[in-house]
């Protein structure tokens, strides 16, 4: 079993990156919030959330997100989840989160939907239009 | 086989319909949880931090995390490392999808009509001696919430997963509950069995899942064939994992039905403790549901007794003294129902409803279920009475 692991990395543009690694779920989602809390003060102008490397979301993590989801909506700041593997893909569908959140095949997508270069073609090639 | 006094006159109608499940039933009330009791009696002659230790280890990462720890709890892991050859992970996701599709109306069943059933058997004398649903009922409600959550979840049963560490959690709370009451003074076993037995496991299983889709399908919510199964398929590896003993394991919806039936028959009627939990439990809804407004608190009880008393009936919420509808022509059931038609046919009609509205019930179920910032974990208590745990985190 992967250890869980967070990296945050404030970027130029005034976008966050976030990658994380492992189980998102009742053991590591409460680090995983009180992590990234001080990152969005002041809220950043997007969030791209790298889950290519999770296994598994619990409703603890999925409980973070969408406070996440939350403060940036409220800061009209746009949060995309990159690399969406099918067992992640999974519990965002039977949750009802995939639609809160934009998707992106990679870091470059991802940041071309935050900054809300290209309509609809761009979001549909960037690995899926869920927003 | 021993039969407890209380239970003598049900068992008598009980064996009238089906003598089998009647026994099984009333043997299984002088039974708690064999496996984990003996884990529970090797820990009370261990120093505390150590014994929990390993089961703490042992519920993260199984039985080779604790190489120094006795054999019988390395054992008790061990056996619980793999599931049983009838449990099939594909068969899982199908319910778990309705369940979050119609998040709301399940936790309104569950809160206005499982957990008040579960606990009006011989179930609410445990409860009521040792305070620990009427001092927490909304921890409890929302506990549960996140219990059905997790196991609902696609994986959430798989080994490492949330629902299948609750599950075991939730087995040991009983068993070192069941272990307080036994050597309490206030326990009459020949009268009312064993704390917490494995008939009253069984009987809580079944009313969580087979029980649940029928309460739900008086609400409006209708589910196919293969929703049904799935999710009685979810909830009978939970059973597994929580203890449920083989005679005891309903596989089917059918099964479940029929041993709640031969179990409701067997329980004496609803005694004070019953009616106390029941009433507990409805008055703290409006507290899970975040109304702390007096006023507002009351409303939704008031509301809360009527969808109780049209689930269950008129003649058990009136044994439960529960106050009489105030609906006399359309009745609060019916009122749901219509709502939810409509609802259905505008997400029918207007997809991007239908997306909002899945979002919205995931939220919801997310607000009303337990988190602690402190990690998964479950109350295993110290004491028989909840007000004199002082230290009741699990580790």
């Amino acid at each position: 079993m992967a250890t869980f692991t967070s990296d945050f990395v404030s970027r130029t543009d005034g976008t966050l990156l976030v990658k994380i690694t492992g189980r998102l779920d009742g053991n590591s989602a409460p680090t995983f919030g009180r992590e990234l809390a001080p990152h969005l003060h002041p809220v950043p102008a997007g969030v791209l959330l790298d889950v290519s490397k999770i296994e598994f979301i619990s409703s603890a993590g999925l409980r973070e997100l969408m406070t996440l989801a939350r403060t940036l909506t409220k800061h009209k700041a746009k949060a995309v989840l990159i690399g969406v593997s099918p067992a992640v893909n999974e519990v965002l569908e039977i949750s009802g989160m995939n639609s809160i959140f934009l998707h992106a095949a990679n870091e470059d997508a991802a940041q071309r939907l935050v900054s809300g270069k290209g309509g609809f073609f761009a979001k549909l090639f960037a690995g899926g239009a869920k927003a | 086989m021993i039969i407890p006094t209380e239970y003598q006159a049900g068992y008598a109608k009980a064996r009238e319909i089906d003598p089998i499940v009647a026994d099984h039933y009333m043997r299984h009330t002088m039974i708690g949880d064999p496996a984990c009791d003996a884990v529970i009696d090797l820990l009370n002659t261990l120093p505390r931090e150590k014994g929990y230790g390993w089961i703490e280890r042992g519920i993260e990462d199984g039985p080779d995390a604790i190489p120094d720890a006795p054999e019988l709890i390395r054992d008790f892991f061990a056996d619980l490392e793999k599931p049983p050859a009838w449990f099939d992970h594909e068969a899982t996701y199908a319910g778990g999808s309705a369940f979050f599709r119609n998040g709301e109306m399940f936790i309104l069943a569950v809160t206005g009509a499982i957990m008040v059933e579960g606990f009006s058997t011989m179930m609410s004398k445990s409860f009521s001696i040792t305070g620990r649903m009427v001092d927490g009922a909304v921890k409890r409600l929302q506990q549960n919430t996140r219990h059905i959550i997790e196991i609902m979840l696609p994986g959430g049963l798989d080994r490492q997963s949330d629902g299948w560490k609750l599950s075991l959690r939730t087995r040991l709370v009983h068993a070192r509950v069941r272990n307080l009451l036994k050597h309490s003074d206030e326990w009459d076993t020949p009268a009312w069995g064993t704390p917490l037995s494995a008939a009253h496991i069984s009987l809580a299983v079944c009313a969580f899942s087979a029980l649940l889709l029928k309460r739900v399908g008086q609400l409006g919510v209708h589910l196919t064939t293969e929703e049904r199964e799935s999710f009685v398929h979810v909830w009978r590896y939970s059973g597994y994992l929580m203890g449920v003993q083989p005679d005891l394991d309903a596989a089917t919806e059918a099964d479940a039905m029929h041993l709640l039936a031969i179990g409701a028959t067997c329980e004496p009627p609803p005694g004070m403790e019953s009616i106390m939990l029941a009433n507990a439990m409805i008055n703290s809804s409006p507290l899970m549901v975040g109304l702390n407004e007096p006023a507002e608190r009351q409303k939704w009880a008031r509301w809360m007794h009527e969808v109780s008393r049209s689930l269950m009936g008129d003649e058990f919420a009136d044994q439960l003294k529960y106050p009489p509808s105030r609906y006399r022509f359309i009745s609060i059931l019916t009122r749901i129902r219509w709502s939810n038609q409509i609802d259905q046919i505008l997400r029918t009609m207007f997809p991007f409803i239908e997306r909002k509205r899945h979002t919205h019930q995931f939220r919801r179920l997310l607000d009303i279920s337990y988190y602690s910032d402190k990690g998964l974990r479950y109350t295993v208590p110290h004491h028989v009475h909840s007000e004199k745990d002082t230290q009741n985190e699990f580790r």
